[in-house]
């Protein structure tokens, strides 16, 4: 994998600014749809409010960042809750579209660094909150945007609760209260955002093409049935036979796929199969 | 994590199961679909840390075998209380049957056994062999699930039915604790000791499992 970093997508800039110093982030300069922040560890797009602007800045960030599959993605953002304490950051265990109906369910395969909680994401900001999950506005669509592009495990998305009942304050709250929220926990977003990262490298490896796979392909025309026999077949040799170099005429330019397809079953259908090398108390068995 | 349907919150097994678990966190969720094998899942992702998932069944408890699969000569039956399993075998066909790693259960045993007599019934003497474990270790999570201690005394009440509870697993104390019963048959993966060393990742040793298979009340 040529880059891991983290795509951070955000509604306000005041989100924005404490990740951006954190991962030292720099805006980038050409003129974008969206702000946009890049650097070695992260990219952070600002989506503005509501989530069809966070399922459309999520999809531009993808292709802005390179297009790269399998890489992770953070959502943070505000939101109010009915019980939870001013302050307090929460990952998503559940992301409910109250329009739709639709709810996804963020595989966490590595620690959390808080709480984890229902997100239900509403059209319009809320002051009433019916249910005990936290009320936001984006993660509805940035989580099943951000699915396209990498595996459910890599995405996730944090709250810190920006309002609840005992909160003495009407309205949207103020960019450098919503600055301070998110910088009182920039070492667990960014821990967590670590963990992902090797995730993402240990899924990369296993997704990686086998040994032998794109040379073969560059000199013969595989179609894709074909080219899903060859990687299975590679694999196959990989496995079995690690190491050794791929014969000449499954290598050779110009020859058809179905002649190196064949070539490889009969290599693989001689190979002798040894799950694990015998031990010395096997053998003495034997003979 | 734990995940429920909310239809079966309040099930018993439900409930005892997550008196084992009193730690975790439980999250609702409408069908175990919402959870389980969604797109753009990763399997080996998952399995660093899997979840439980419970759920209900809703139809297809028992099927028939493919021609070829079973007791020759028989009637051959399966059925899955569980999706997916603890153990990590490299050459099993679970490793891709499904985009996810989570272990689904389905608490809903009294629907399976309804079925299973039906069949029994319907066959009218026919011998009938029911096989376990093909979506999963029939026995591996026997602790949490207590399927064995379920299953087992009610096909003593069939003895024209013979069930396989197919296994790599040590967990046999709930079966010590029953009568034998002459048409259960557990029936135990036995590898050469490197062979298993080296692919079946998280089984018991294969000692253990053969000891395990000859342990008396």
């Amino acid at each position: 994998m040529s880059d891991p970093a983290i795509r951070f997508v955000v509604a306000l800039e005041a989100e924005a600014r404490p990740i951006a110093e954190r991962f030292r982030l720099e805006p980038v300069g050409e003129s974008h749809a969206f702000r946009i922040f890049r650097g070695e560890a992260a990219w952070l797009v600002v989506a503005g409010f509501g989530k069809a602007a966070a399922a459309a800045a999520t999809a531009y960030l993808h292709l802005a960042a390179g297009g790269e599959l399998g890489r992770p993605w953070l959502h943070v953002g505000i939101g109010g809750h009915s019980r939870r304490t001013l302050g307090e950051l929460l990952l998503a265990h559940k992301v409910d579209d109250r329009a739709s109906g639709l709810a996804w369910y963020p595989p966490l395969v590595i620690d959390a660094p808080c709480p984890t909680a229902p997100f239900l994401t509403v059209e319009r900001r809320e002051e009433e909150y019916e249910v005990p999950w936290v009320y936001e506005t984006e993660a509805a669509g940035f989580y099943p945007t951000a699915c396209r592009f990498s595996t459910a495990e890599l995405v996730h998305a944090f709250a810190v609760i920006s309002d609840n009942p005992e909160a003495n304050v009407s309205g949207p709250p103020s960019a450098p209260f919503v600055e301070e929220l998110v910088a009182r926990h920039l070492d667990a977003i960014e821990s967590f955002g670590r963990g992902l990262g090797e995730l993402a490298l240990e899924a990369a490896a296993l997704a990686a093409d086998p040994p032998g796979y794109r040379e073969i392909v560059a000199r013969s025309l595989f179609g894709l049935t074909e080219q899903r026999r060859l990687r299975r077949l590679l694999q196959r040799l990989a496995v079995l036979a690690p190491g050794e170099p791929l014969p000449p005429a499954a290598g050779g330019s110009a020859a058809p796929a179905r002649d190196v397809l064949r070539h490889l079953e009969v290599r693989l259908s001689r190979l002798p199969l040894e799950l694990a090398p015998p031990t010395e108390a096997a053998i003495d068995v034997v003979h | 994590m734990l995940y429920i349907e909310e239809e079966i919150l309040n099930h018993p097994r439900t409930l005892a199961i997550r008196s084992r678990f009193p730690d975790d966190e439980v999250i609702p969720c409408a069908r175990y679909g919402e959870v389980f094998n969604r797109r753009a899942q990763s399997f080996r992702l998952q399995k660093r840390r899997p979840s439980m998932i419970l759920a209900r069944k809703q139809r297809n408890f028992v099927v028939e075998t493919p021609p070829g699969y079973g007791f020759e000569g028989a009637r051959n039956l399966s059925f899955s209380h569980m999706l997916n399993c603890i153990y990590d075998c490299r050459y099993c066909f679970l490793q891709g049957m499904f985009r996810s790693a989570n272990y689904v259960l389905f608490v809903n045993y009294e629907d399976f056994l309804w079925e299973i007599e039906e069949k029994i019934r319907g066959a009218r003497g026919e011998p009938l062999y029911f096989s376990s474990g093909y979506d999963c270790d029939s026995l591996a999570l026997e602790p949490v699930t207590r399927f064995a201690a379920t299953v087992v005394p009610f096909f003593a009440r069939f003895p024209q039915a013979v069930v396989e509870l197919r296994t790599k697993s040590t967990q046999i104390k709930s079966l010590l604790e029953l009568d034998a019963v002459a048409n259960v048959v557990v029936a135990w993966s036995l590898t050469p000791p490197e062979v298993a060393g080296a692919v079946e990742r998280l089984t018991p040793a294969v000692d253990r499992r053969r000891r395990r298979s000859s342990s008396r009340p």
